[in-house]
């Protein structure tokens, strides 16, 4: 009697799986946006990074970082939690989180907000420490002399300390390896006094 | 007559888990996982992010709570009522299921007074956690199976198999089923062909619910990952789900499995609103729950000897989802039992109401047993809503168990 429904069954059952693999392909390949052109940036600070990416509306990209250091910091949310009975005040933790943003975890605020999906660290340390937050928001970490290859158009961020280590003709050779869109370049206190090397940096990377 | 008169009392037992589970809901102050779990529910929905508190579970939660909260708003009611929901539908799902294994409306009835009533049911249906709605998800799947093996109309194996998807959107407490229940398929003597119930297996219990399952991670897609990075979080997802260690919080509680139908259990959590201190806490009722282990080794004993195999299914049902945790090295908590109660309590309800049919001292001796029961059950409530530290008894019921 009922021989006719199992194979009705089975279609169905694939063509509803196979439809709703479809909508995730089709969500997670269009929150990839990508810019038309060429830029690179100067961010005087790391709230100016998260600005600069936000007002492009960029989304879901990959993020490739040239720094020298060899861990990202998690940032505690806890701080964020007071209450004591209902109603929970209705509140959404990002702009709270934006307000208490530093060096140390802008790029877990990337990585939260979904400016980034991922981060790719190039470091002369080999190791990267990472903590909870980070662990469910890939982080791959790698020596400079190892770089990964990435086929999909990134997101490069260069960290003064960067250039501390590398000069900037090796800094632009590495840089060179990915096809990249959007290359902030920041520009904090560590090398202020380093601000003619950045813009010439800038020139350089225009140009290339 | 006597049809309404039974109906009527599923109604009553219905409205008494609706008073239970709705008294004094808002006076019970959030604990910091409920205020966590309301926050979650935004970063989720609008950043996909997984990342506030539990993120080693599924994501069908945050989307249940940010729905609730659109519905009524960050109350009570809107964090709890996805819980509150599906507590008050497992009373009324696991009287069905009581119903079709046995065709008695005592032993349903007594089943279902028995979720109803149940301290640590009550405490999770409270709470905005996963348990009760994956209870219920549950129990809609071991019905189906059961229609199925009554009827063998193979929607309903398809309905068990959307019922398993949507449930390990929740939490992975069905993966043992979707093993267990395809065995009982294609075992399962009908007109259907060895081929056509392994396709109907396939794509009943493997295909859908992995089409759900999936889907419920759509807000974590939408920040750009592929596929192969969801492999990647499910990997991690595995790892911290075997792996977790518990925090100093929880870790003095009772945390092994074997421990829920040998001993009386708790499940506690403590919060500080307006200066006032609370305890919450399930407590397993020592009287019903101590009966669990024989009554389902007597079951056991009635498939093999008795031979009625329509027992097999909520048996098998009760130990796909017990034998994981007993097994299991990590702690593991009183409220990853709630899933097994509509099985257990239908199994105790029908050993319950076919002792008490021998003889009438049996039967005074069983109303005796039940009365007692229910009266802990009353007694153990204000520590599930609580109200923990109101009364002098129930301080006395807490400090039976262990403290930090």
């Amino acid at each position: 009697m009922y021989r006719r429904s199992i194979y009705f069954i089975v279609i169905l059952s694939f063509s509803f799986t196979i439809f709703l693999l479809s909508a995730i392909f089709f969500v997670s390949t269009n929150s990839r946006i990508f810019s038309s052109k060429k830029n690179v940036f100067i961010a005087n600070s790391a709230k100016e990074i998260v600005n600069i990416l936000e007002s492009l509306n960029l989304y879901g990209r990959t993020m490739v970082v040239f720094t020298s250091q060899g861990k990202l910091q998690p940032m505690d949310e806890k701080d964020f939690i007071k209450y004591s009975k209902f109603p929970i005040p209705a509140k959404d933790i990002y702009p709270q989180l934006k307000n208490k943003i530093n060096d140390d975890n802008y790029l877990w605020l990337m990585l939260y907000k979904g400016l980034i999906r991922k981060l790719i660290w190039i470091s002369p340390t080999k190791k990267v420490t990472k903590k909870m937050w980070v662990k469910i928001t890939p982080l791959e970490g790698y020596p400079s002399s190892n770089m990964p290859e990435i086929k999909e158009k990134v997101l490069i961020l260069v960290e003064p300390s960067f250039l501390k280590w590398k000069n900037p003709e090796e800094a632009i050779n590495l840089i060179k390896n990915y096809d990249y869109d959007i290359l902030i370049l920041k520009n904090d206190s560590i090398v202020k006094k380093d601000d003619q090397l950045i813009k010439e940096l800038q020139k350089r990377l225009l140009s290339l | 007559m006597n049809r309404f008169k039974n109906h009527y009392l599923i109604l009553l037992i219905i409205l008494l888990g609706i008073f239970l589970r709705f008294y004094q809901l808002s006076g019970q102050p959030p604990l910091e996982d409920e205020v966590t779990l309301a926050y979650q529910s935004i970063s989720y929905w609008k950043y996909g992010f997984p990342g506030d508190v539990m993120w080693w579970h599924p994501r069908l939660n945050d989307s249940l709570v940010y729905i609730g909260t659109r519905l009524f708003g960050f109350t009570a009611l809107g964090i709890k009522s996805y819980s509150l929901f599906a507590g008050i539908l497992t009373i009324f799902l696991t009287y069905l299921l009581a119903w079709l294994i046995t065709n008695n409306r005592s032993v349903s009835t007594l089943a279902a007074l028995f979720i109803a009533t149940d301290p640590v049911h009550i405490f999770l249906s409270r709470l905005p956690l996963q348990e009760a709605f994956a209870t219920a998800l549950l129990t809609v799947s071991l019905i189906c199976m059961i229609l199925y093996l009554k009827n063998n109309n193979p929607w309903w194996v398809l309905a068990c198999g959307l019922s398993i998807g949507l449930s390990l959107g929740i939490k992975w407490y069905a993966v043992p089923l979707i093993l267990g229940f395809s065995i009982i398929l294609i075992l399962h003597k009908n007109s259907f062909s060895l081929f056509q119930k392994t396709l109907l297996a396939i794509s009943s219990f493997i295909i859908a619910p992995f089409g759900l399952y999936i889907f419920s991670f759509i807000s974590w897609f939408k920040r750009g990952y592929s596929l192969p990075e969801w492999v990647q979080l499910q990997k991690l997802i595995f790892n911290e789900t075997i792996n977790y260690a518990g925090n100093p919080n929880s870790n003095f509680l009772p945390h092994k499995a074997w421990q829920w139908f040998v001993k009386p259990t708790i499940y506690a959590n403590f919060v500080l609103s307006e200066n006032k201190p609370y305890v919450i806490a399930a407590i397993s009722n020592p009287l019903i729950w101590l009966t669990v282990l024989p009554v389902i080794t007597y079951i056991i004993l009635k498939i093999i000897k008795a031979k009625e195999y329509i027992w097999i299914t909520p048996v098998i049902y009760f130990l796909l989802l017990y034998l994981p945790f007993l097994i299991s090295t990590r702690p593991v908590w009183l409220f990853s039992a709630l899933p097994l109660t509509p099985a257990f309590y239908t199994l105790l309800s029908y050993t319950f109401i076919k002792i008490s049919y021998r003889s009438s001292i049996h039967n005074r001796i069983i109303i005796l047993f039940l009365i007692s029961g229910f009266l802990v059950n009353f007694l153990l409530y204000p520590i599930a809503i609580g109200q923990g530290l109101e009364y002098k008894y129930t301080t006395i019921v807490l400090n039976f168990f262990p403290s930090p």
